[in-house]
């Protein structure tokens, strides 16, 4: 099939074959094989993509030579002569699996790869000894010409240019647009109505429309300010966050849940958009957004809510993990490639204009940015670990422990004083438990149980549990009664004798409690965890901690856990372990481990707690607990008793993981929800793990269970445990003594009960009144740093293919290159390096969007590149003036959109000349205004300002999306209201396999890249949508009944229909026309004008003005 | 008739609506062989051994374990060879061996040209779909209905170019498989439901069709006012010739769901009477999907209703699922062949029927397979597709293909070559790129052309 290719007859011909033998120096004989058999193959299978001729050489790799070969392209040498078996060439041609099969579309013939294998195992004899060069290589990268490119250069603040009409600009940028108009000779336009200009400021700053009355305060006000004033009450106004934040969310691809099969929900990922929003209203300095956007996490001085007091710049961080994403990837490495590629892509666009992301695969095809760039990001990410962070600041939460930290000693030791009484009566319990176990009646409900239990499911367990203690409570009350014992304690003794899964539970316990069948006597199944992952478990020093819950204060009374709710006053008590929440639940927070390689064998750990999880992080993959291979990696933690953790490993053998232990881990990320919100913390937490487990719990007890008289006996485990309290109240005891103990509070053997004695209870009173002090943790999602990691240059963008040089983690080459000193991740140098004014991008493209959001387009039309394939600016002086005017008033967004919306500029109107409109009809210049579409969020917003059903309430977790008109599928939700319950749009939920249909018709982007300018289209849906949805037409409804159902006449309604639409009375022919339209619709209806349905129909059609949604 | 004919006259008009429309018909890179395209979509990945592949290997070693090399699958349940529970029968002159499964598509056999050497980006549903249907694994990029409709426009100014006719299950991936992605939001397919209204915001709320067309007269007037006080703003011009595409979208739309019209011989044929209900709702996809093409809309597909309550992606009870699944679009699709051949249409119509992935040859348990990206078979008929032929070839289990390896960007780019469009040309500058459906791939091939 590949004849159109000179035929290897047409090559002898051009080349010198006597020539080549002299040169070449080959015998004849191999000289005749290799042009017989070899050359001929290689020209007929080859030579379209891997020669100098090619069009385009795949892969780098040239075949035409002998060097070439042994060279090989990127993913190394083809040929090892002498081997053939382990030459690249055969195992491509034979079409091994593990290699990419040549050639692509056809197999050769068996013997044409024997010809090979023979040829390359003789030594690969090859006459072609000249290496070749091709012509259109695509090594021509060039990083310093490349950095000659105008975006790279520094910001110069040039001299603000001379007009001759002196009298037309307002401020500095006015200039340089006036001075490009009067180059041309033309004069700007004049200025914008007054109504149409405080419509036009009101909607762009805060995407709704003036009221009436201010409106009217506008046009009253006489004074010189009167604009000014307007412009700082929409600046001041709650709402402009609103806006200016949706902006800042296309760039981010904001987004609730993960698309691909089951669209995941990302927990408190709204919390991201909230911080967003404040930020913008706080006008926090964009120097400092940026350095919270990367590096949050990292700020030794984090910045606080000045309200709530809560950790503002832990957010920042939130947008980097609003990936998509899938469960079970059988490749997750390629998963993880592929979403740091996301996030490098978002990142690089929006704070940069710069397309790092193009840069995957090779050099950048025509900016200053290396592949190597690419991959020093990558490794970033690599030492970067998403986290769920508590924003409840420390300092809210040490001073309350610290008085937790003084008390709880005397509770401990109130409780084991109170205890005693319990141990005392060990033996009459053991004996009363032994009698009940004989009992005929016991036997029947255990059988009864055991019948129940296995009729029902897995889910129905418990209630057969639950049916079991009442059936016993009722047989062993009286028992307790006569014999002055605490019927609830019996109960549990009788309960852990008679069913085999709850003694299992308490190993440590186990050798002393009575069983209702002697023969069981099996070993106990800790001590046997697999030491896979010891190495790591032994460097405990290394592991990382996050937020308190971890922390080891200097006074630690070992594992005490008090329960915060019910009469119990110690919830465990627990021995040698890694223990979170000891002295609050409220202290929360998470410990990692350091990374390290899979080894494939299971890795295997105990672990207790409340509402706690541990999860098993492999190559930073998010969805833990999800889809078919990678639920096994998450574990939630939820009894007192030790459990075991097994992970298995073999899928992920020789990719890095890493270990993470969350207090609260429940609550937070560990369970990706389908729909809603995961459970709120729980005041209640608590969590334990622990790598080893040698106790050899029967050896422990034979001194006990030597003794051959069972009173004695019994009276000697009694005995035992009062020494044991002895030991324990002088922490730290012996770990065995302590499991002990702990197992006697949680399996409740021993009381400790508030409602026995008033000193303990008040303690406990105190001691949970203090705990509750401190707030909630209230979760975002963050990043906090891991292990370093350098990740190297991926050939081709092939996450198999490596590169063995070294790429360390830098700042951009284009932009200086310079490699991180500091002991982190480096996230908080690229961020300094972005926030830096020498940076030249970092300004220039924030100003550039700014003017974009106000302008329509920007200075740059392509808002997110800056590079060669995006636009040149049309004002290249404004642009830096801009971006110097921006760094020297302290970064201030809300400065230069003040400065910009008092431009002449932005007040003019939207009619051009006729000069402009024909020679510049993208109004390049910007000789007037354009006239705008409103964005999609804004169109319903003010649909809901006009029905009056907005809401505008802020923040808080998004309102669930409405989903009734779309498609059922497997991760359809249940649906949300139809009008978003009157929410502004910012709040719906963003489901990306579910995006809200309305907003998306009037091109709201699809939260998958960064969008710098969206669309604006005009198609018909958007007309479809206006005329025929529910939506529309309810709101329609609620609109008609709130003008028909008020104290205004008919002409009144019409204007204050029109006034609150547009911002301006009806015109007189408006009147009319509403008029006619009234009577008109009564008529079809045979009803009369006081009819709800015709109002709602002239309302419906006001929607469907294009006035509406266009402002001018 | 639209609203508009009242409030705007004469034929200039009418034209120049047209030429402002996003979708106006646009002039191919080349003569092309074929106007539209069919995309019959299998969900969730048709087994090539039990269907277009036979491998007489499997029976011989049915039971054992595989000797070859198995790549990581999404359950890691890897059981052993399992043969197929189905014959094949050879069809037609050209005697293409085709499965037990689909004998009414067997008897199109000398239309069709099987392709055995199809091979997908991802075992994953999601990613596969996504790469099926856009050419990247990524969710979000824009659909090959969404890119010829780009390419291409419309031939019918009343009907979205991109129709989507839902069967009731959305692919895996969701809605994101039939996007825009960055190219403008009206190349966005359109979901035709089985329901009524078909399309969403296509049928008025008014409580008759007359208020509406005296609102939207009403509405025109007040318009035309605004228009003409902003006569330079082109975008207030289009968004009002925009109101008169939509209301015929909205006469259209139930126009041409409405099977009715049909002959009983047509609906016979489909099986719109056919004992088996996803028989009859697939039957009822396929009419449509016929008169969609008669009336110029560029690129229709078909997803499919799920058979034993899933799609073809039978981790468990291969039989029953696949049978019934096959059951469900058999009949509907040979009628569709039969349809537009008789119509003179199979000429100017490409039809392809294909999966995400195809099945692993060896069990997944034991009654099941698992998903197999290594090697599957499409097919594709009608217009400039040679007919009875069989193209590439998988290894004698069916598992990887061994000859003339095709990717989705091979399928894209004989796609759009057969409707005239050079795939390297159609670009989309975005991101700092000229992005192209096929990426920097894609091959034509001449063996599988007519």
């Amino acid at each position: 099939m590949f004849l159109r290719y000179p035929s290897y007859y047409a090559f002898l011909v051009l080349l010198n074959v006597p020539l080549s033998i002299s040169a070449s120096g080959l015998d004849p004989k191999s000289l005749e094989y290799f042009e017989s058999k070899i050359r001929p193959l290689l020209v007929e299978n080859c030579y379209k993509c891997h020669s100098v001729d090619s069009d385009r050489i795949k892969g780098g790799f040239l075949i035409d030579s002998k060097p070439g070969l042994l060279k090989g392209g990127e993913s190394g040498p083809a040929i090892i002569p002498g081997d053939a078996r382990n030459s690249r060439l055969i195992q491509m041609v034979e079409r091994h699996p593990d290699f990419e099969a040549m050639p692509p579309k056809s197999k050769l013939s068996k013997s044409e790869i024997a010809s090979l294998i023979t040829w390359i195992d003789r030594g690969a004899p090859d006459p072609r000894l000249e290496e070749t060069v091709a012509a259109n290589s695509l090594s021509d990268f060039n990083l310093e010409e490349r950095k000659q490119w105008w975006s790279l250069q520094p910001v110069k603040k040039p001299p603000i240019p001379r007009v001759e009409n002196q009298l037309w600009p307002t401020n500095e940028y006015d200039h340089f647009l006036l001075a490009k108009l009067e180059e041309k000779g033309w004069a700007p336009a004049v200025p914008a109505e007054h109504r149409e200009l405080i419509r036009r400021l009101s909607f762009d700053l805060i995407g709704l429309a003036p009221t009436s009355n201010e409106v009217e305060a506008f046009l009253y006000d006489k004074s010189e300010e009167a604009y000014a004033k307007q412009v700082d009450r929409l600046l001041s106004s709650p709402h402009f966050g609103e806006k200016w934040a949706r902006h800042w969310l296309d760039l981010v691809r904001y987004a609730e849940t993960k698309s691909f099969e089951a669209d995941y929900t990302m927990p408190y990922a709204y919390r991201y958009r909230d911080y967003v929003i404040r930020a913008l209203n706080d006008d926090v300095p964009y120097d400092q957004f940026v350095l919270e956007s990367l590096a949050g996490d990292l700020l030794p001085h984090p910045r606080f809510n000045p309200e709530t007091g809560e950790n503002e710049s832990v957010k920042g961080p939130g947008y980097i993990y609003l990936t998509d994403g899938q469960h079970g990837p059988p490749d997750i490495h390629e998963d993880e490639a592929r979403i740091f590629d996301g996030m490098i892509d978002a990142t690089s666009k929006a704070f940069l204009g710069s397309t790092l992301a193009c840069a995957r695969c090779h050099d950048h095809k025509f900016d200053a940015i290396t592949t190597g760039d690419y991959y020093s990001f990558y490794g970033m990410l690599r030492s970067s670990r998403l986290s769920y962070a508590n924003t409840v600041p420390m300092h809210q939460q040490n001073g309350p422990e610290k008085r937790l930290i003084q008390l709880k000693p005397r509770i401990f030791n109130l409780a084991l004083e109170d205890s005693l009484q319990d141990i005392e009566r060990i033996p009459d319990y053991l004996s009363a438990t032994r009698k009940l176990l004989d009992d005929p009646s016991v036997q029947e409900a255990l059988q009864d149980f055991i019948t129940s239990k296995e009729k029902e499911n897995k889910k129905q367990e418990g209630r057969a549990v639950e049916n079991l203690e009442a059936s016993l409570g009722k047989l062993v009350r009286p028992e307790a009664m006569e014999l002055g014992l605490e019927a609830d304690l019996l109960v549990n003794w009788v309960r852990l004798a008679l069913i085999p899964e709850s003694g299992d539970q308490w190993p440590e316990l186990e050798p002393i409690i009575p069983s209702i069948n002697p023969a069981r006597d099996k070993a106990s199944e800790n001590g046997n965890l697999s030491k896979s992952f010891a190495s790591v478990a032994r460097s405990l020093d290394k592991w990382k901690r996050q937020g308190g819950a971890f922390a080891e204060p200097e006074n630690s009374q070992g594992g005490i856990i008090l329960n915060m709710e019910g009469p119990k006053a110690i919830q465990t008590i627990i021995g040698d372990a890694v223990i979170g929440g000891q002295f609050a639940p409220r202290i929360d927070g998470a410990i990692r481990s350091p990374d390290f390689i899979l080894d494939g064998r299971p890795i295997e750990f105990q672990a207790k707690g409340r509402n706690g999880a541990v999860r098993l992080v492999v190559r930073n993959y998010e969805l833990t607990g999800r889809g078919p291979t990678t639920s096994g990696t998450y574990k939630a933690i939820d009894s007192d008793h030790w459990q075991s953790v097994h992970f298995e490993t073999y899928l992920w053998e020789g990719e890095p993981a890493y270990l993470e232990v969350q207090q609260n881990g429940v609550a937070t990320h560990s369970l990706h929800p389908r729909e809603g919100q995961p459970p709120p913390p729980c005041d209640n937490a608590y969590v334990a793990v622990r790598f080893e487990q040698d106790a050899d719990w029967k050896a422990y007890w034979q001194p006990q269970l030597d003794i051959p008289n069972q009173e004695d006996r019994d009276s000697a485990i009694a005995t035992r445990l009062k020494s044991i309290i002895g030991n324990v109240k002088s922490m730290p005891s012996d770990d065995d003594d302590t499991e002990v103990l702990g197992a006697l509070f949680s399996a409740g053997f021993i009381k400790a009960d508030t409602g026995r004695g008033l000193p303990l209870q008040k303690a406990m009173a105190e001691y949970r009144s203090i705990a509750l002090e401190i707030p909630a943790p209230s979760y975002v999602r963050s990043l906090v740093d891991g292990d370093q990691h350098d990740e190297p240059v991926y050939i081709r963008g092939s996450h198999k293919n490596p590169s063995k040089d070294d790429n360390p983690r830098r700042f951009l080459d284009g932009l200086g290159g310079s490699t991180f000193a500091g002991p982190g991740s480096g996230r908080l140098e690229w961020a300094q390096q972005v926030a830096d004014p020498t940076n030249p991008l970092t300004a220039r493209v924030r100003a550039n969007r700014l003017w974009k959001h106000l302008f329509g387009n920007g200075i740059v039309a392509t808002t997110n590149d800056f590079g060669m394939m995006g636009t040149k600016p049309t004002h290249p002086g404004l642009l830096d003036y801009l971006a110097s005017d921006l760094m020297e008033n302290g970064w201030s967004l809300k400065y230069m959109i003040r400065k910009i919306v008092l431009s002449q500029a932005y007040r003019m109107s939207s009619t051009p000349s006729q000069q402009a409109m024909d020679e510049d009809p993208g109004n390049k210049l910007l000789q007037h205004m354009p006239v705008k579409r409103l964005e999609a969020e804004a169109i319903r917003d003010h649909m809901l300002a006009c029905s009056g059903e907005i809401d505008t309430s802020m923040y808080g977790p998004s309102v669930s999306a409405y989903v009734k008109d779309l498609p059922n599928s497997r991760a359809k939700p249940a649906s949300g209201p139809l009008d978003g319950a009157g929410r502004r749009s910012i709040y719906i939920e963003m489901r990306r396999n579910f995006l809200p249909t309305f907003l998306r018709a009037f091109d709201m982007p699809n939260a998958t890249e960064s969008i710098g300018r969206r669309q604006v289209t005009n198609v018909p849906a958007q007309s479809l949508a206006l005329m025929n949805d529910p939506f529309v037409h309810e709101q329609a409804k609620a609109w008609a009944k709130r003008v028909l159902y008020s104290e205004l006449n008919l002409e009144q309604r019409i204007h204050e229909i029109h006034q609150t639409a547009f911002s301006r009375p009806a015109s007189a022919s408006e009147i009319e026309w509403a008029k006619r339209f009234l009577d008109t619709l009564a008529d079809e209806y045979g009803s009369s004008l006081d009819d709800l349905a015709v109002w709602t129909d002239l309302c419906h059609t006001i929607y469907n003005r294009k006035e509406f949604i266009y402002v001018f | 008739m639209g609203f508009g004919t009242l409030a705007l006259s004469g034929l200039m008009q009418q034209d120049l609506l047209a030429k402002k429309s996003p979708l106006y018909p646009r002039t191919p890179h080349f003569a092309p062989k074929a106007q539209s395209v069919i995309f019959l979509y299998m969900d969730g990945g048709v087994s090539q051994v039990d269907s277009f592949d036979p491998k007489p290997q499997l029976a011989k070693e049915n039971g054992q374990p595989p000797r070859f090399q198995v790549d990581a699958t999404v359950f890691n349940k890897n059981g052993n060879l399992l043969k197929s529970p189905w014959e094949f029968k050879r069809y037609g002159e050209s005697g293409i061996p085709i499965s037990d499964l689909f004998p009414n598509i067997g008897s199109c056999a000398d239309d069709i040209c099987i392709i055995r050497s199809m091979t997908a980006f991802s075992p994953n549903h999601p990613n596969a779909n996504y790469a099926l249907h856009s050419g990247h694994v990524l969710s979000g990029r824009p659909s090959m209905g969404a890119w010829a409709s780009y390419g291409l426009g419309t031939l019918s100014q009343d009907l979205p170019s991109y129709v989507v006719i839902h069967g009731g299950q959305v692919p895996s991936g969701g809605m994101q498989c039939f996007g825009s992605g960055f190219l403008p939001a009206n190349h966005q397919g359109s979901i035709f439901l089985s329901s009524n209204p078909a399309l969403n915001n296509t049928s008025h709320q008014e409580t008759t069709a007359a208020i509406q067309k005296r609102k939207l007269e009403f509405l025109h007037e007040m318009d035309g006012e605004f228009e003409a006080r902003l006569s330079h703003a082109e975008a207030i011009e289009s968004a009002i010739l925009n109101y008169e595409l939509a209301y015929r979208m909205q006469m259209e739309v139930p126009d041409v769901t409405d099977l009715s019209k049909e002959s009983e011989a047509t609906k016979k044929l489909y099986g719109i009477d056919a004992p088996y209900k996803n028989t009859r709702a697939y039957a009822a996809q396929c009419l449509m999907a016929r008169r969609l093409v008669e009336r110029g809309v560029r690129f229709v597909e078909l997803t499919i209703n799920p058979g034993n309550g899933d799609r073809w992606d039978q981790h468990k009870d291969l039989i029953d699922g696949h049978q019934k699944n096959a059951m469900a679009v058999d009949q509907p699709i040979a009628a569709l062949i039969k349809d537009l051949k008789s119509r003179g249409l199979l000429d100017t119509t490409l039809l392809v029927f294909s999966g995400e992935f195809g099945r692993t040859p060896f069990a997944q348990g034991t009654n099941g397979r698992d998903h197999n990206p290594q090697g599957f078979s499409l097919w594709m008929a009608g217009g400039g597709i040679k007919g009875g032929t069989i193209y590439g070839a998988t290894d004698e289990y069916g598992y990887r293909v061994v000859e003339n390896k095709l990717t989705v960007h091979d399928l894209h780019a004989n796609m759009l070559h057969l409707l005239g469009v050079d795939h390297k040309k159609l670009t989309y500058r975005f991101s700092g790129r000229d992005i192209r459906l096929t990426d920097v791939h894609g091959e034509i091939i001449p063996e599988i052309l007519a």
